[in-house]
């Protein structure tokens, strides 16, 4: 019993942290309509970023998380501004060419910087770990999941509760509609994308003391971000979270059926399976049935 | 004082060209409004006005101030907003968060209390239904709240695309008064309509367009009675009632 109990903890707090991940790709998905086939390696950047910056203790390591999620954010600025705007606006596959090559090029790029794999940094928090119940989480596992949590609170107060979360709710909704009432839809679409990358960044930053990281790990995060948004019914932030949560404890209870790497087939192969039973995702928002379908954008956003 | 003047304007969808060197002017005040028949090119003329679509022209100004090279929601903000054909709602966001959207444009946000508070008066019913998804609402209402959004900002001009369309002729009537209200409260009014009855009985002015030019303008009564009027496309597309002399 201690032990399912010890699994079901761990896949929870590891699923905070695909939620964390989910609504960067959910959010930037949900108001652009791009799939951002590099999602996962800007987790990757998050990872790396604040292995480079080697922080020693508590304070310097939450620096770190700052600063490497600030500098996937910008990146991610910059992608949209530089490459996306004007692959948006001629529309087709290219913006799918455009994140799928991206995120290759971050993969080989780390490849160089970082040669050996399995990198990662010792314990940043000031205690080692919690133990109640029978139940032993570590310090880093504990804080990335409450943090991932607090992330994604601060998230969805940010859009269902401010003025700007209203204006990303309203391009979401029609972009059309959003040019009509003078929404600046542009600037909307830079800063969504720099806000989901940032998430994404950030994850990778509380995940790198749990997880080793490898250049190779970007594709398998991209992967996660995808099912939890599909699984979360892309229509709906709390979807997208739930789904995170049961991505993280399917994981984790799955190994006490099956051995290592076949657990994780063995996931993959039931996500599979609810997405051939429930293509619309188990969470589907009820307005999100009734919403026309938005016709072909219009104006070029770049 | 012109408010919209267009001079020589082209307006291109996908490749072929659907608005060939179109002049059109409404001046301050007005109430102007632009017939044609289905496909004749209409709403690609507002949506090149508003910038959506690629257009050349050799005027294109907004109270004096040239629109060319101007962002589609700056022209908004300028105050030229537009009604869409479509609506073009935010579903899933209720009736007050759309009116509460369109006061963006705006950009003071203490006036937008008062200003909804106008808008419900307006259209009581969306009072009723404040808390409702917009894509629950029905035809008229949907109408109405593309309407009520577009007045949050408090434009200098409206332009309304086909705001009578696929409603019942009742509902009709009462969006035609609403328009003429908005029109005397002093909005300058561009009202672009396939039912030439209602669009005439309210405009003083208006131009009528065919296969993406012109072919003819003029004082509503004056235009009611002419020759184009009388065989043209009134005789195929009118739908909303012959204009009789
Ligand atoms: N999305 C589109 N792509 C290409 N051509 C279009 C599209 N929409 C309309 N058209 C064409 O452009 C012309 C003008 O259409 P439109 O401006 O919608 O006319 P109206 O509003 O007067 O009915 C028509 O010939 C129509 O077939
Ligand atoms: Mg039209």
């Amino acid at each position: 019993m201690s032990t399912v109990l010890q699994l079901a903890s761990t896949g929870l707090l590891q699923g905070l942290i695909y939620s964390l991940i989910g609504i960067g790709l959910y959010l930037v998905f949900t108001v652009m309509r791009v799939v951002n086939f590099a999602h996962g390696y800007f987790v990757l950047i998050g990872m790396y970023g604040v292995l480079s910056l080697e922080p020693k203790g508590f304070f310097p390591f939450l620096g770190a998380v700052v600063v490497a999620a600030l500098g996937g954010a910008l990146v991610g600025y910059l992608v949209q501004r530089l490459l996306l705007e004007s692959g948006l606006a001629k529309g087709g596959h290219s913006q799918l060419v455009i994140t799928l090559s991206l995120g290759i090029a971050i993969q080989y790029l780390f490849q160089v910087l970082h040669p050996e794999p399995f990198e990662t940094i010792p314990n940043p928090y000031p205690f080692e770990a919690f133990t109640s119940s029978g139940v032993t989480i570590s310090a880093p596992r504990m804080a990335a999941g409450v943090l991932s949590l607090v992330l994604v609170l601060a998230v969805s107060f940010l859009v269902y509760r401010t003025r700007i979360g209203t204006i990303i709710r309203g391009c979401s909704e029609s972009l059309n509609g959003a040019i009509h009432v003078g929404i600046n839809v542009r600037r909307v679409y830079r800063l969504t994308f720099a806000l989901g990358c940032g998430l994404a960044a950030v994850a990778g930053g509380l995940l790198l003391p749990i997880q080793p990281v490898s250049p190779a790990l970007g594709l398998e995060l991209t992967i996660k971000a995808f099912i939890v948004v599909v699984i979360g019914g892309a229509g709906s932030l709390w979807g997208t979270v739930a789904a995170g949560v049961l991505l993280g404890l399917a994981e984790a209870l799955g190994s006490l059926y099956a051995p290592g790497t076949f657990a994780t087939a063995l996931v993959y192969g039931l996500f599979f399976l609810v997405i051939l039973v429930r293509p619309q995702g188990l969470v589907v928002r009820a307005a999100s049935r009734i919403k026309p379908a938005e016709t072909s954008t219009k104006v070029g956003v770049g | 004082m012109t408010t919209l003047e267009i001079e020589g304007l082209t307006v291109k969808r996908g490749r072929s060209e659907v608005l060939h060197q179109v002049d059109l002017v409404v001046r301050e005040g007005e109430c102007v409004c632009l017939v044609g028949s289905n496909g004749a090119g209409k709403t690609s003329l507002i949506e090149g006005v508003l910038g959506l679509l690629p257009t050349k022209a050799k005027t294109l100004s907004f109270q004096g101030e040239s629109l060319l090279g101007v962002r589609p929601w700056d022209r908004v903000r300028r105050g030229l907003v537009v009604v869409p054909q479509n609506r073009d709602l935010f579903a899933g966001m209720t009736v007050e968060e759309n009116l509460r959207l369109g006061a963006i444009a705006a950009g003071d946000r203490t006036t937008a209390d008062t200003v909804l508070a106008e808008i419900y008066e307006l259209f009581p019913r969306l009072a009723e239904r404040a808390e409702q998804l917009a894509g629950t609402l029905s035809g008229g209402e949907r109408s109405m709240l593309a309407i009520g959004r577009g007045l949050m900002s408090r434009p200098k001009m409206l332009v309304f695309d086909e705001p009578s369309l696929g409603l019942a002729p009742l509902v009709v009537t009462s969006i035609m008064r609403t328009i003429a209200r908005i029109n005397e409260r002093g909005t300058t009014v561009l009202l672009v309509e396939q039912n030439v009855h209602q669009a005439f009985a309210l405009a003083s002015r208006a131009y009528v367009l065919e296969n993406g030019v012109i072919a003819g303008e003029g004082p509503t009564d004056e235009l009611a009675d002419s020759e184009l009027m009388r065989r043209g496309y009134l005789g195929s597309a009118a739908t909303g009632g012959v204009v009789t002399t």
